[in-house]
């Protein structure tokens, strides 16, 4: 061995006693970094949970963006009057005002063809193309007029799709007015009837409003022709010089309109027009008015670009629904040279002059608006609301690609008062889906916050000062033996299926307590008022008997409690019976004549305050009680509050059965929680507060309180999280309609159980699945923020009152 | 004064003492020694019923505190801890202030006298030996304090209602040498007012302090006398072995 060797060799080697083995160090390090790994896995989770949601909200929030595609070359020799297009943006037309369609296959390679129109040969006058209804309607110099079906067929050859022009002329007629010639025309069509309306004038300028009414035959193969049914001269019922007609595609209004702005509504109703209203939408008179989609709105346009929608909404005092302004919009500047409703939503597509406005009715915005580079004279919407089709002076058509799944988002519509058609006023509503395509869904989530505060709120009243009596009462009082059951035992109702709960709340406590709200609200009164009464007696008591049932006392309080129940169930009929009859009331006119009997004083008032709208004084003056069949006065609390109070109908799935099954899915978690807190507070504490002579009570209100406050707010923050998110209970038991009050025997629509009714039925990617995310979102928001003030206090009330 | 008369007790099945017979004098300190587990704390806590607040305990014989016994049924309990005060080993303020925790028996009393409350915080402050260290801050909170102002601190609020007796669980075993003897100096004379039972580990603390003396073992007293006596003369040879060290 050299030299070298021996001073390599370690002087003193380690012993291998003070060497920690390999297998503890590796178990160690495989601890470490799998505790690392799960504790950031958590934030990853959470985090890319929130992104997730977030990624889904997000385009509800964006605004339209329409680009440019392509332009194609038409070759017409006069100017284009009506552009319409097909719904695949395949086969767009346009109409000179001959008898020919002209089409240009931007698709395949058929170029511009032409189509004949089976019409009369004669000069046209008037036209009007309802792109929803695919119908062009036709008048001409004659006073004849013709309604063109212009449809669109796939048809499919070897794999191949290719789109087919379908033109078929579907009524023809005469107004049969010697020397008049048609200046506007509309058509309308229900199941049964078809109407046509029109303006004519002759040359002296004089005008006439005509009707006429067709009915559909039914042959021995579908639908057979159509007869000629009546003719209404309408003249007489409009402001003179008639201009504009707009008969509704449902064939149940016309609207007509004279040069000075004056708007005269007509209802078409058993083979009579009615003359419902006039109105006029602007001083200054407007250049044109136009339907959206949906036939309740209609959007006026002045000539120097203002617009205004009016829709139809049933007005105060009034019996029938009538125009009255709902939305106003911003000038497009100049004089509209077209309007195009979409026949997918609620969006409209104004142009002037080089400007377009794509501008979404709901919501009053407007999507998109463009100073092009080329003047529009037309445009066309596809029936998906995916592609706008120009034609230009040039007689160019230019193709424009419209990026705008969500127009009828965004922050207004989700936490913006907005008056909805055929809506009285501006309100809050949840409302997804409808039974048309003309529906406009309603996606405020302000009543759905509401309805989830107002589950927690009464479920939390409920819950929470059991929930924590108990726990002090299990903690500081109840003795140790006892306490041993009842702990483990909260324990397991914690994981009680809030399916079976919430089942238990539908379908047997809803119905009890609909007929025994007294004897329910005699019980939450007088419970905890037998209990106090039972506490004081208890104390009156000499101490020896006192101690022997030290930490016991709940066997002494229970029957007394059991025995009270019950006598307080059984007193509710007799207490509905004394203070819950149903009155009389008979309605006086002002002079003194008997107008009506009703009963109950809300609903006498309510009926006072609807004579009051419709110009009637009137008073009301008790009669007596109502009776029954037996002749004993009628008392039914039910009846009683919606009738007699009248805040709002007693719904049997409401928030106090709601609050309650609620509050028994929630108390165990509070009880757990602030019993642990309140058992964690060093004894050498309380004892401490007990050798200088407090009582048990004063111990656990001046020591131990204190000290576990920040432990029971988490438990109240952990219970408020419950309440938020839970959702079978709610689902069933709360009726789900997303009202908007804090009554508390009506129902509401929390956001969670929004989500579990709705999802299932919400299209992916759809505005109503995105809006089901915000839904979500929000709540996500809300307990987050909750909790995270929650740890803030919690904090600082443990710093506050740390032990030593 | 306090008697304790052929008292045995179980923590559950196991017995903790064996009919301990003592009187115990008033005005004088008497202190109880023996070695851990030897039962002096449980004697100690059981002449105030704070045993009361550990389940599954149970007691044959009486303690009578002049003449009335602790264990009669009409005793109410918290009046009982209104005559004897107790203090802990470990110091135990409330999260509350100086102020708040000297008065605190006088409060949950239902005194609401501002002036008399404040006379009583003087007077049990200056009977701690406290006051003029935290007169100028009465009203911050006691965890501001250092140990053994704490300790102090929690005896003041033991004999802010001037209690008869003042039992100490060793009071010293959790403070340092300096604050140890000022806890002695001061017990030498809160035993001009009161009846003070101290127990302790420290066998000189014993001796420098206590009048009377009691050795426990094994939950049997072997010998209660003098402390003069018990430290220089014992009667009975578990006690010389337990004074001279050999066994502890």
């Amino acid at each position: 061995m050299t030299e070298q060797s021996r001073e390599n060799q370690a002087p003193r080697p380690v012993p291998s006693r003070f060497l920690v083995s390999k297998s503890t160090l590796r178990f160690d390090q495989f601890m470490t970094s799998s505790i690392v790994f799960g504790g950031l896995a958590i934030i990853v989770a959470v985090f890319a949970i929130f992104a997730y949601i977030l990624s889904q909200v997000m385009p509800l929030f964006k605004s339209a963006s329409v680009d440019k595609a392509a332009d194609f070359t038409l070759q017409g020799d006069q100017a284009a009057l009506v552009l319409g297009v097909d719904e695949w943006s395949e086969l767009p037309f346009v109409y000179r005002g001959g008898a020919q369609l002209e089409y240009r296959d931007v698709q395949g390679d058929r170029g511009v063809f032409k189509e004949e129109l089976e019409i009369p040969e004669q000069q046209m006058t008037a036209f009007r193309y309802s792109p929803k209804n695919e119908m062009l309607a036709l008048g001409f110099e004659s006073g004849e007029f013709a309604i063109v079906n212009v449809s669109y067929e796939p048809i499919f050859k070897e794999g191949v799709r290719t789109i087919e022009p379908k033109v078929e002329t579907i009524l023809e007629g005469d107004f049969e007015m010697e020397g008049y010639s048609v200046i506007d025309i509309g058509y309308g069509a229900t199941e049964e009837e078809r109407i046509v309306c029109a303006v004519l004038r002759n040359a002296a300028g004089e005008t006439q409003v005509v009707a006429k009414t067709f009915e559909q035959t039914s042959g021995l193969m579908g639908p057979g022709e159509l007869e000629e049914k009546d003719s209404f001269d309408l003249t007489q019922e409009v402001p003179s010089g008639a201009h504009d007609i707009l008969v509704s595609s449902s064939a149940d209004s016309v609207i007509v309109s004279n040069k000075a702005g004056k708007v005269t509504y007509l209802f078409y109703e058993d083979e009579e027009f009615n003359k419902r209203q006039v109105f006029q939408p602007f001083e200054e008179g407007f250049a044109r008015m136009d339907y959206i989609l949906g036939n309740v709105s209609v959007v006026f346009t002045t000539s120097t670009g203002e617009q205004e929608t009016y829709s139809l909404y049933l007005k105060k005092g009034e019996k029938n629904r009538t125009f009255g302004k709902t939305k106003s919009f911003p000038s497009v500047g100049v004089s509209p040279s077209f309007f195009v409703p979409s026949s997918r939503n609620k969006a409209f597509l104004v142009g002037a002059g080089n400007t377009v406005s794509l501008r979404y009715n709901t919501t009053e915005r407007i999507r998109w608006e463009k100073e092009l580079d080329f003047e529009p004279r037309l445009a066309a919407i596809d029936g998906k609301y995916k592609t706008i089709w120009f034609l230009d002076t040039e007689d160019q058509l230019q193709q424009f690609k419209i990026d705008d799944p969500h127009p009828d988002a965004g922050l207004k519509a989700f936490v913006g008062k907005i008056w909805y058609e055929g809506k009285s006023e501006p309100e809050y509503d949840w409302q997804s889906t409808g039974g048309s395509d003309e529906f406009e869904p309603k996606l405020s989530l302000v009543p759905l916050f509401i309805g989830s505060l107002k589950g927690t709120l009464y479920a939390l009243m409920f819950a929470i000062p059991i929930a924590l009596l108990a726990a002090i009462y299990t903690s500081q009082f109840l003795s140790y033996k006892a306490k041993r059951i009842v702990k483990p035992t909260m324990e397991i109702m914690a994981s009680l299926p809030s399916v079976v709960l919430g089942f238990l709340a539908a379908l047997w406590l809803a119905p009890i307590m609909e007929y025994r709200v007294p004897s329910f609200l005699l019980c939450v009164v007088g419970i905890p008022l037998s209990a106090i009464m039972v506490g004081y007696l208890w104390s009156q008591l000499p101490s020896n008997i006192r101690n022997f049932f030290e930490g016991w006392e709940w066997l002494v309080v229970f029957p007394v409690l059991a025995l009270a129940s019950i006598i307080l169930w059984n007193l509710g009929p007799a207490a509905e019976q004394l203070l819950f009859k149903i009155k009389e009331y008979q309605i006086l006119a002002a002079d003194g004549s008997l107008l009506e009997v009703v009963q109950g004083a809300g609903v006498a008032k309510e009926k006072i305050a609807l004579l009051a709208d419709e110009g009637v004084q009137a008073t009301y003056q008790l009669l007596g009680n109502v009776q029954g069949k037996d002749g004993r006065a009628v008392a039914d609390f039910t009846l009683w509050w919606s009738k007699q109070v009248s805040l709002g109908a007693y719904d049997q799935r409401n928030s106090l059965v709601v609050g309650f099954m609620m509050g028994f899915a929630v108390i165990p978690i509070i009880f757990t929680i602030a019993e642990d807190a309140l058992s964690n507070v060093p004894s050498s504490l309380r004892a401490a507060s007990s050798a200088l002579g407090a009582s048990r009570w004063q111990t656990v209100k001046e020591v131990v309180l204190p000290i576990a406050s920040a432990g029971i707010f988490s438990a109240i923050m952990i219970g408020f999280g419950r309440a938020v998110g839970e959702t079978m209970v709610v689902v069933m038991a709360t009726g789900n309609t997303p009202v908007m009050d804090w009554n508390i025997f009506n129902g509401m629509r929390t956001l969670a159980a929004n989500l579990a009714v709705e999802l299932p039925e919400a299209p992916k990617a759809s505005t109503h699945y995105r809006a089901l995310f915000l839904g979500a979102f929000v709540l996500f928001i809300l307990t987050f923020t909750v909790n995270t003030i929650a740890e803030v206090l919690r904090q600082h009330l443990r710093e506050k009152y740390k032990i030593v | 004064m306090i008697h304790v008369d052929d008292f045995s007790f179980w923590y559950g099945e196991k017995q903790a003492l064996h009919h301990i017979e003592m009187m115990i004098p008033e005005q004088k300190i008497t202190a109880l020694i023996g070695p851990s587990g030897c039962g002096k704390s449980t004697l100690l806590r059981n002449m105030n019923r704070m045993n009361d607040l550990i389940d599954g305990v149970k007691h044959e014989g009486d303690i009578t505190l002049d003449g009335t016994s602790l264990y009669d049924p009409s005793v109410e309990v918290i009046s009982l801890r209104k005559r004897v005060g107790m203090v802990f080993q470990k110091y135990n303020p409330f999260a509350k202030t100086i102020y708040e925790n000297v008065v605190f028996a006088l409060r949950v009393a239902g005194n609401r006298n501002r002036k008399e409350l404040d006379e009583v915080v003087e007077r049990a402050l200056r009977g701690a030996a406290l006051w003029e260290e935290v007169k100028d801050r009465l009203h911050d909170s006691a965890f501001g304090l250092s140990g053994g102002q704490m300790q102090r601190l929690c005896i003041a609020r033991a004999i802010a209602n001037r209690p008869q007796i003042l039992l100490m669980d060793e009071p010293c075993a959790a403070l340092d040498p300096i604050a140890t003897l000022r806890i002695e100096e001061l017990m030498q004379d809160l035993k001009k007012e009161y009846t003070i039972v101290i127990v302790t580990h420290n066998l000189q603390q014993g001796a420098r302090c206590s009048d009377k003396t009691a050795f426990l073992f094994e939950g049997k007293i072997i010998e209660f006398d003098d402390t003069d006596k018990i430290y220089n003369n014992p009667s009975e040879q578990k006690t010389m072995d337990y004074i001279t060290g050999r066994f502890s």
